[in-house]
């Protein structure tokens, strides 16, 4: 019982890694007031490049590294697009996740050829749990927390500082002025285009190392659309917890530990009933997001100028 | 004027400023102003004159096309606010620049330029007190703690203000600062502005009101049209008949002439009765509310802001659930039916919050006209649009209400603040209502729009409209009403039957609960 239960809690502060990695990027840049929908296609590229660069230099940190440097690359493409055209960035975003996808789905057999063995490639080298010495030898939160990758102690010192800076210092102020109001922000004196476009920067920096996780920490390959809407749940996170870090880490913590439990059902094989096949387990971590959604999501009030193009008018 | 900008005395002088805007309009053209160190200078204009974008240009948030502008002696080119605050000008706009679910303190800190604290790290306590003693100090003292929204109107401008002051600006422009004022508040605000003024900071103030102009004022600066028509050195030495024409450009001809008592008792148009409706927060904001409008009058709604008129209203509109209580319309139980149905028995509404819900900004001039009757005809059919008939229709009301557009198809959002009031206007009294529901009517109107409006509600009540006017200005109230009804805290505390036989020291008690039936 023991064995089971800390290996689904460890499972899920695995699985909520990457996922909370995503949405913490997504929370900064909604804070700033842009909507950034392609964190799906961020995420989808990065888990696609991190794997190339993998496979081929056997490197799994310059996998790492190459998806942090596609994801700026394609967070400052949105924002060139939405902030600085001020095109729309609903259309901006979906339109970029269609074309990550179509062209993740092509460079893939481009480079692997066409007639995918049956045995997709794989890489060898891949980015494991880095145990700390000491704290991962404690029962229980030993091996739940202390013995992740390094990217999960990031995730957990990223959250709180994200949350400091949020709200106790003139940076965060600054960066929730810009979402609230552009056009305000805009006539004190501050930035709206430099503190979006820093805000994308990380945004991709984590969307990108988000995606990385995905295939070179957990599936060792590269799957088509292998993120399956991911970057979309980040966002339903986002407005969960109510545009703040530590919220939002708590409703990721609920998904992740489903999604856990989902493949851990399927996994195991256990066919409950006739009616409860696998792929309704497949579903549950969206159908518990989206009543999280419909029972908490109401009450909520996001950023006021979020998704609304600003143009200066001079 | 020989050297104005290098003298000592005028702190700014603006020459030859002009500017358009991306689609044609011409809203400043050649104009010359300056600015006298410790003055207070009425900026006077009707609607859409260009009083707001010579501002803007003054403060930096507009970049002129043409002219020359040197503040204290030096030629400057503004590109953005920030460098005219550096220079010491700030502007307090007439839609507040405040940031609603931040603190006062947190507004005034931000963009972070004049204040003591450049840090990164913010320590809001410090930041609380420091503020806290500030605005004692400027005799403007507020809760630094207190988020935006939930401060009246009055309290919001003060911080607008404040972070003026705190920004070190010397120079003030403020854009129609009292046309959201109670009285009270206005004579706190002259009293602030008098003592700044004599402290040697230097004012603008922008108005269409002319008694505040020609009360407050050293000199006064008349636009129209984009134009200086008029400047004032002395504004004692003019009457206020001889400065409404140079405002208006010609006599003000309007002059509404009102029936005797209309209404008769019989047949109500509309009954409210133990009206019960809830606020955003969820509390009672009207508390078994009873009242009853009648064709061929017009019933003035006076009260202090916050006493329910908003909730009231909207329950009648169908914009807001009704909670216990009802609502009869024309012999209708409209209760918590939707909007349409209420509009299609002909009730209209002019709303307080013009460009939140009297128009969609986006939206054409055109559009807007209709968007009321948008599936009726002329206007469609079978669900399709007939431009042609929309257009001509839009043609006619904009010629008959003098909204001032460069065509029909303009975005809203390009009307100056009078002229989007105009259209609503122009839309809800179109189609023959029985009913109208005026909000604010006139705030923010100058002189001759505000004629305008007032004769046009005559008209329609001495038609046999009923007409419920909520205004904050009392003046306009008793001015027009046949009956006063006095809300307070969400109940009619007092009906006036004779507007003539008003006490106005009772009728202060009865708004400000002091004394209820
Ligand atoms: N952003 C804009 N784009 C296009 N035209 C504009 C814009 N802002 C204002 N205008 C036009 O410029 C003219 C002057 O507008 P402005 O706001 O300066 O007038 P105003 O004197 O402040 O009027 P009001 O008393 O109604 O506030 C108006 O005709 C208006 O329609
Ligand atoms: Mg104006």
């Amino acid at each position: 019982m023991y064995e089971i239960v800390v290996g689904q809690l460890a499972a899920t502060v695995r699985i909520l890694t990457p996922l909370a990695l995503a949405a913490l990027g997504e929370l900064i840049v909604e804070r700033s007031g842009v909507l950034n929908l392609s964190i799906e296609g961020i995420m989808l590229f990065g888990a696609f490049v991190a794997f190339i660069t993998t496979f081929y230099t056997d490197n799994p940190w310059i996998g790492i590294l190459s998806a942090m440097g596609v994801g700026v690359l394609l967070a400052l493409f949105f924002g060139i697009l939405t902030v600085l055209l001020a095109l729309d960035q609903i259309i901006v975003g979906l339109s970029m996740n269609i074309l990550a996808m179509g062209a993740t789905f092509f460079f893939y057999r481009a480079i692997f050829g066409w007639y995918v063995s049956p045995v997709p490639p794989h890489v060898e080298t891949i980015i494991t749990e880095m145990p700390i010495p000491g704290l991962s030898m404690i029962p229980v939160i030993g091996p739940i927390f202390f013995n992740q990758t390094v990217f999960t102690y990031l995730l957990f010192i990223l959250i709180p500082l994200t949350y400091i800076v949020l709200y106790k210092t003139r940076i965060g102020l600054h960066l929730r002025a810009c979402g609230e109001d552009p056009l305000v922000a805009d006539y004190l004196g501050i930035n709206v285009y430099k503190y979006r476009f820093i805000a994308l920067a990380i945004e991709g920096v984590l969307g990108g190392i988000a995606g990385a996780l995905l295939s070179i920490s957990q599936y060792n390959m590269f799957l088509d659309n292998m993120t399956a809407g991911r970057g979309y749940i980040a966002i339903a996170l986002v407005i969960l917890g109510g545009w703040d870090p530590l919220k939002m880490l708590l409703g990721t913590l609920l998904y992740a530990f489903v999604e856990a439990l989902q493949l851990r059902i399927q996994a195991a094989g256990v066919v409950v009933t006739a009616w409860f096949p696998y792929q309704f387990a497949l579903m549950l971590p969206y159908l518990v997001a989206l009543i999280a959604l419909i029972l908490f999501g109401r009450r909520i009030r996001g950023p006021k100028a979020l998704a609304k193009p600003y143009r200066r008018v001079r | 004027m020989v050297h104005l900008e290098s003298s000592k005395d005028y702190v700014v002088v603006m020459k030859g400023i002009t500017k358009v805007y991306p689609g044609g309009v011409v809203a400043n053209r050649n104009i010359d102003f300056d600015l006298k160190r410790g003055e207070i200078h009425a900026l006077l204009g009707e609607n859409g004159a260009g009083k707001t974008t010579l501002m803007k240009i003054l403060a930096g948030c507009l970049l002129p096309d043409k002219g020359e502008i040197y503040v204290k002696g030096e030629r400057v080119k503004f590109r953005s606010p920030v460098d005219a605050i550096k220079k010491g000008i700030g502007m307090v706009h007439q839609h507040f620049t405040l940031i609603p679910s931040f603190t006062v303190a947190e507004n005034i800190i931000l963009g972070g330029i004049g204040g003591k604290r450049e840090g990164i790290k913010l320590d809001m306590k410090a930041i609380e007190e420091e503020i806290a003693e500030f605005a004692k100090k400027h005799g403007l003292p507020i809760n630094p703690k207190a988020r935006i929204e939930e401060l009246p109107v009055g309290l919001k401008q003060r911080v607008e203000i404040l972070r003026l002051l705190y920004r070190k600006a010397d120079i003030l422009i403020l854009d129609e600062p009292t046309s959201v004022l109670t009285p009270l508040e206005v004579k706190e605000l002259f009293e602030a502005l008098k003592r700044m003024a004599s402290e040697g900071k230097s004012i603008v103030f922008v108005t269409h009101k002319l008694d505040e102009a020609l009360s407050i004022s050293d000199r006064i600066t008349v636009l129209r049209k984009g134009e200086v028509v008029a400047r004032i050195d002395n504004p004692k030495s003019i009457s206020k008949e001889k400065l409404a024409e140079l405002v208006v450009g010609r006599k003000i001809v309007y002059k509404a002439v009102k029936t005797k008592t209309l209404y008769d008792k019989t047949t109500p148009l509309m009954e409210i009765r133990n009206l019960k409706v809830l606020d955003d927060r969820g509390v009672l904001a009207v508390r078994n509310l009873n009242l009853t409008l009648y064709p061929g009058e017009i019933l003035g709604l006076a009260g202090v802001e916050g006493n329910g008129q908003r909730e009231l209203v909207e329950a009648i509109t169908g914009l807001r659930r009704v909670e216990e209580g009802e609502i009869v319309i024309l012999g209708k139980k409209v209760t918590n039916k939707p909007p349409k149905y209420i509009i299609e028995l002909g009730v209209s509404y002019i709303p307080e919050d013009r460009t939140g819900r009297g128009v969609a900004l986006e939206l054409s001039v055109a559009e807007n006209l209709i968007a009321k009757v948008h599936d009726k005809t002329p206007f469609s059919r079978r669900g399709i649009l007939n431009l042609k008939s929309i257009y001509s229709f839009a043609k006619e009301a904009i010629e008959k209400f003098n909204i001032v557009t460069p065509s029909v198809k303009t975005p809203t959002m390009y009307l100056s603040g009078g002229n989007i009031q105009r259209l609503i206007l122009a839309r809800e009294l179109s189609f023959k209502p029985k009913i109208i529901i005026a909000e604010q009517p006139t705030a923010g109107l100058d002189v001759a729009a505000t004629e305008f409006i007032h004769k046009l509600l005559i008209d329609f009540r001495n038609s046999g409209c009923g007409i419920l006017l909520i205004s904050a200005d009392i003046d306009e109230i008793l001015k027009l009403s046949d009956r006063v009804a006095v809300i307070y805290g969400g109940r009619i505390v007092k009906v006036y039957d004779e507007v003539s036989r008003i006490d106005l020291i009772e009728l202060s008690k009865y708004m400000l609960g002091v004394k209820t039936e």
